[in-house]
């Protein structure tokens, strides 16, 4: 009993504060409320402790909440994540359609198809060559020169460019930031929004940014979407193999030298296709087809030509008149005049290089062109010449008186000599006329040579009478020819070319 | 090179673009051109042996139309606060700014340049003596003090570095 007391009284003494503080727990454990404020106390701490059981135990249950709650409402998502969806979505519906527009723009500009008039006016318009507006022309785009900038102080890390430039870096590099800064400042409403393209000229300039370096590129022309990509692509690459380096920068920019091969890849650029190639068989048509013209024409030139020496020769012709030319049925016709004594205008044809058909009407007509009127008058008399050589004058056996009904021919032997005498200076002919005094051969020599002489004399007496001219002579002949007396004439051309 | 970005603050027309006019240039112009903005240029010196290039940014000067852009400071290893003291209140002014700007930059090395020393008989207000090892006097017009201040600025910057 004593003991069993003692042992109860011993027991309290030594357990009751355990048995209080288990009661105590008892009753907070029974007690909900306390225990739901002691997981909210506690679970805060619990998750913060970054163990990656807590992120697995409560990504399943995140997920199934989110979905519930979009399942239920799901404005209240669409509101919470809005203001991170929409700057995006804007930005990236109006790079797309500024791509479009850009690609859009290129292609108009390449299906123009006067494109080498547009340079060559600008060029006349600008005094600067044409190839280099040509050249310009034909740029799509260029990235001139690429900037590595230290984000915090606007200092230029590293620099690349298609060509050496005046431009100081250092100062653009500065300036670049600056104008961020000023755009972020003045015009953005949260962080989110940055300049990221300035257009100055015919220039722009693409501005990438990463946490620690901004890269910018300086292009001319309208560059694709797919360069900002590289450019984005580079910068990547720089942070990446320099985290640290630009860290710690502290203006030193000999670390990134090493960036310059990532640097000079941005330097892209395209030229505009040339123009589609033609075919060789256009070419050779086309050659082919020029040639036929050319030849034509050249042909046709030549006729032409050819014709109008071949008229031109036979107005120059004496005796030659041409009255019209022109063309009829494809065939050149010509109406011409010639004088009998001229040349046959036929024989100028063959002369001349005339090919096409020709047609000539001739008519005969007595012209009184000086060279024809000399041709007809030496013609006239050479035929005076034979009549008057012709005439024969007869004596008698030892007579130098001759029968008078011989004188009917010397008087038309007189007037033929004077026309002769009229003819030859027209022709310009110098002539000369003989009466020739012959005997036969009976009779010694000495006698008939003076018979040949008072012959002679008595006939060039007779036509002197009768009006021929006073140049005539006379003489005997060498030999014994007959009981006659003849005329000699002779006309030969006139050196002096003197008529009268 | 080590390159250095600094800053030049100040209230408006105490002389800040002179001041850089005079280091970089080596010029001074009578004409007063606001600055609008910040405008940028470089300048190389060697300091103790070291060679550096400065990046001097000469930021708008503040006044009752126009607050400082706290982000042109960033990155900056240093800055000349500059004073008029023919005018009193541009050193209230830059004593003011020191103190955004150092809780912007931290503890980054900085001078105060009592500017238009050459006109020392009109000056109004002189610095705190609490401060007096790192105030220079400069005169943009007449180039005193000028090299002296940027270089020992630069000295500061570099061994700070």
């Amino acid at each position: 009993m004593t003991s069993s007391d003692d042992l109860e009284r011993l027991r309290k003494l030594l357990l009751t504060p355990e048995q209080e503080r288990i009661e105590a727990i008892d009753q907070r454990l029974e007690d909900r409320e306390r225990r739901v404020s002691d997981v909210v106390e506690a679970l805060p701490e619990a998750v913060d402790r970054d163990d990656p059981r807590t992120a697995r135990a409560f990504t399943p249950l995140i997920e199934r909440g989110l979905r519930e709650s979009v399942r239920k409402n799901p404005q209240v998502v669409v509101d919470v994540i809005y203001p991170i969806l929409g700057p995006m979505i804007r930005k990236a519906v109006a790079s797309a359609v500024r791509g479009m527009v850009e690609s859009f723009n290129r292609v108009t500009e390449q299906s123009f198809t006067a494109r080498g008039l547009k340079w060559r006016w600008q060029a006349f318009r600008t005094g600067r060559p044409v190839a280099e507006i040509a050249m310009e022309e034909s740029l799509v785009y260029r990235v001139e020169q690429v900037f590595l900038i230290h984000r915090e102080t606007g200092i230029l890390l590293e620099a690349a460019a298609q060509e050496e430039t005046a431009r100081d870096e250092d100062l653009m590099s500065g300036m670049l930031t600056a104008i961020q800064d000023f755009v972020r400042d003045s015009f953005s409403v949260e962080r989110t929004q940055e300049l990221d393209r300035l257009e100055v000229g015919d220039f722009q300039v693409w501005i990438e940014r990463g946490p620690r370096a901004v890269l910018a590129a300086v292009i001319r022309g309208a560059a694709p979407r797919r360069v900002r990509a590289v450019i984005n692509d580079a910068l990547g690459d720089i942070h990446a193999d320099y985290g640290e380096e630009l860290s710690a920068f502290s203006g030193d920019p000999e670390p990134f030298e090493a960036t310059q091969p990532r640097l000079q890849a941005c330097l892209e650029q395209e030229l505009l296709p040339r123009a589609q190639k033609t075919p060789l068989i256009v070419w050779f048509g086309a050659a082919a087809l020029i040639g036929l013209l050319g030849y034509w024409a050249v042909n046709r030139w030549q006729d032409r030509s050819e014709w109008r020496a071949y008229l031109a020769a036979l107005e120059e012709e004496p005796g030659i008149v041409v009255v019209e030319s022109g063309r009829r049925d494809g065939r050149r016709t010509a109406t011409l005049l010639a004088d009998p004594l001229a040349r046959d205008p036929s024989d100028l044809l063959r002369i001349s290089e005339v090919a096409a058909d020709i047609e000539l009407d001739v008519r005969h007509y007595l012209s009184l062109e000086s060279e024809i009127a000399a041709m007809r008058a030496r013609q006239e008399a050479e035929a005076l010449k034979g009549k008057i050589e012709a005439i024969r004058i007869d004596f008698a056996s030892g007579e130098s008186e001759f029968a008078g009904e011989q004188d009917a021919v010397l008087a038309a032997a007189a007037t033929w000599l004077a026309t002769l005498k009229d003819q030859a200076a027209q022709s310009r002919l110098r002539w000369s006329a003989r009466v020739v005094g012959s005997t036969d051969e009976v009779g010694d020599e000495q006698t008939n040579q003076t018979l040949r002489q008072e012959r002679a004399d008595a006939v060039r007496a007779r036509l002197v009478r009768f009006g021929a001219p006073p140049e005539l002579t006379s003489e005997a002949a060498a030999t014994d020819q007959g009981r006659q007396v003849r005329i000699e004439v002779a006309l030969e051309p006139d050196p002096a070319g003197g008529g009268e | 090179m080590i390159s250095k970005k600094i800053c030049l603050l100040g209230a408006s027309a105490v002389g800040k673009t002179s001041l850089t006019r005079r280091f970089v240039e080596g010029e001074f112009s009578d004409r007063y051109l606001t600055t609008i903005g910040v405008k940028i240029v470089k300048k190389e010196l060697t300091v103790d042996g070291v060679e550096a290039r400065l990046i001097l940014w000469d930021v708008s000067g503040e006044d009752d139309y126009a607050e400082l852009r706290m982000s042109y400071l960033r990155g900056a290893s240093g800055y000349l606060l500059v004073v008029d003291p023919t005018r009193k209140e541009t050193m209230a002014k830059a004593l003011d700014l020191d103190g955004r700007v150092r809780e912007a930059l931290g503890d980054v090395p900085r001078l105060l340049l009592m500017n238009k020393a050459d006109l020392r008989e009109d000056w109004r207000v002189e610095a705190p003596d609490a401060i007096s090892e790192r105030v220079v006097e400069t005169s943009a017009k007449t180039g005193a003090g000028v090299e002296e201040a940027f270089n020992k600025l630069a000295q500061e910057m570099l061994k700070s570095a």
